[in-house]
């Protein structure tokens, strides 16, 4: 398992980011539907819908929807009496007012607008009309390459 | 010395560290700094986002800085290293086009990306300097031990942190020393304490948390000082949950190094906020009071050494003259 402390990153030898390396790994897994540890998949996916509803997270929210994903309803309940008398954790989420913006850069990514081959042939698209229309054709093959590069 | 800079305080500072964002606003405001924070902020995503994907993650950082840029703030700080690190990771890996078209398929709102983004500690020491620190000090921290710990990303990886040491960092203990605490040396100091695997895998941070309580506490440091809210809970908040699992009996205090600083600044109590603490720093407190008024004491004995010593040397300076005179006015 890893945390993301980015030691490896840091000492390696040659120069590879080995913890980017890691993310990576999770996205395929994530996209072929291969999480390892079930729990880690769903508190991170608790934390991310949290945000996606409040535009900021919301500890008791997150806390809910993990406990929910995993059956775990006795996870960290013991903390509970240390922490909210003190005030540390809001009872109802703060909200921001540009919640639905946040929501849309969620909506937008599941459905696949910031996919590599969708936002590829729109700039394709986009440089062709640019040299179209300034009559410098080569350009947006140039444009292309140097994206993939 | 006033400087205005944009400051974004990251979901924690709402709540789970709501001690370290009073003590930061404070003393950034007696220092001089005055924080303009960003209008309408969202959350960064922290780890979850980028380990699902690294444009969704870039996306919610971008649309921070897209407010930012309504208010006309470029220079952001900073004080939650996570947080820090997307912001300053969205920058990164936006400079390649098709990432920013990427990012921008899902905002909607394009950059101009002229921000620079550091954390709270990393403007003190560059661009406030330690030695402004001096004339604020009402409590200096003398004779209180503690142990600095810096966590993962505030330093690392160095390439994209740009700040201090990446594998041993001093601007922590730098800055502890200039309020007059003792630092001791800390080999565990960028060593992982678990992060968010406290709540899904709940064995990890028993385990490296541990050896951080442990070490912390075989060196004699009165407390634990953090600067990244995810370590501070697994080391305060969970330290029961962590000498349960273990066996252990810590009881050692987890303080923010800008709670010290409100502390040693005479700052209200409502800005240093230790009662936000699971575990108590007055033990902490009332030993570095019973080490200061020792170190007092002996520097009072040193001084009545030294003056007693100066009046002996004095004396028989005095007799050794008189006993020179005395055979010369026999002669005369």
């Amino acid at each position: 398992m890893c945390a993301t402390c980015e030691t490896c990153t840091q000492r390696c030898p040659n120069e590879i980011d080995v913890a980017r390396v890691m993310d990576v790994c999770r996205h395929m897994a994530r996209r072929e539907k291969k999480g390892a540890v079930y729990a880690v998949k769903a508190f991170f996916d608790s934390f991310l819908s949290s945000v996606d509803l409040n535009g900021r997270t919301h500890e008791i929210g997150l806390m809910a929807m993990f406990m929910a994903r995993t059956g775990r309803f006795w996870t960290d309940v013991e903390l509970a009496p240390k922490m909210l008398p003190k005030g540390k954790m809001a009872i109802l989420p703060h909200r921001i007012e540009g919640r639905k913006e946040v929501a849309d850069i969620f909506r937008r990514f599941k459905e696949g607008a910031a996919d590599e081959a969708v936002v590829k042939a729109r700039l394709a698209a986009m440089g062709a009309n640019v040299s179209a229309a300034s009559g410098t054709p080569g350009k947006s093959e140039g444009k292309d390459k140097e994206e993939r590069a | 010395m006033s400087v205005t800079i944009g400051y974004f305080p990251g979901c924690s500072g709402q709540g789970t560290s709501m001690e370290y964002e009073s003590s930061t606003r404070a003393v950034c405001d007696k220092l001089g700094i005055t924080l303009k924070e960003i209008p309408d902020w969202n959350c960064c995503g922290s780890t979850p986002a980028h380990t699902v994907d690294h444009v969704l993650s870039a996306a919610l950082s971008s649309r921070v800085f897209a407010q930012a840029e309504t208010a006309g703030i470029t220079d952001v700080i900073t004080p939650c290293p996570s947080c820090l690190k997307n912001l300053r990771n969205c920058l990164n890996h936006m400079e390649d086009p098709l990432f920013a078209a990427r990012v921008e398929a899902l905002t909607e709102r394009p950059l101009k990306r002229e921000h620079s983004v550091k954390s709270v500690l990393q403007v003190l020491i560059e661009d406030i300097g330690l030695d402004a620190l001096g004339p604020h000090i009402r409590r200096p921290l003398k004779g209180l031990k503690v142990v600095p710990y810096y966590g993962c990303l505030m330093t690392r990886p160095g390439d994209a942190m740009r700040f201090d040491n990446p594998e041993n960092p001093t601007s922590l203990d730098r800055l502890l020393e200039a309020l007059g605490a003792e630092v001791l040396p800390f080999p565990l100091k960028t060593d992982c304490c678990g992060a968010s695997f406290s709540i899904p895998a709940r064995d990890v941070v028993p385990r490296l948390t541990g050896r951080i309580l442990d070490m912390a506490t075989s060196l004699g440091a009165d407390a634990v000082v953090v600067a990244c809210p995810l370590c501070q809970m697994n080391l305060d908040l969970r330290q029961g949950q962590v000498n349960f699992k273990n066996g252990t009996q810590y009881k050692i205090p987890v303080p923010y190094f800008t709670q010290l600083m409100a502390y040693a600044f005479g700052l209200p109590d409502t800005a240093v906020a230790f009662n936000k603490l699971a575990v108590s720093v007055q033990p902490a407190l009332d030993s570095m009071q019973r080490r200061a008024a020792e170190i007092a004491r002996q520097e009072r004995e040193e001084a009545a050494k030294k003056a007693e010593k100066a009046k002996a040397a004095a004396e028989k300076a005095a007799k050794a003259q008189e006993a020179a005179a005395q055979p010369a006015g026999g002669e005369a």
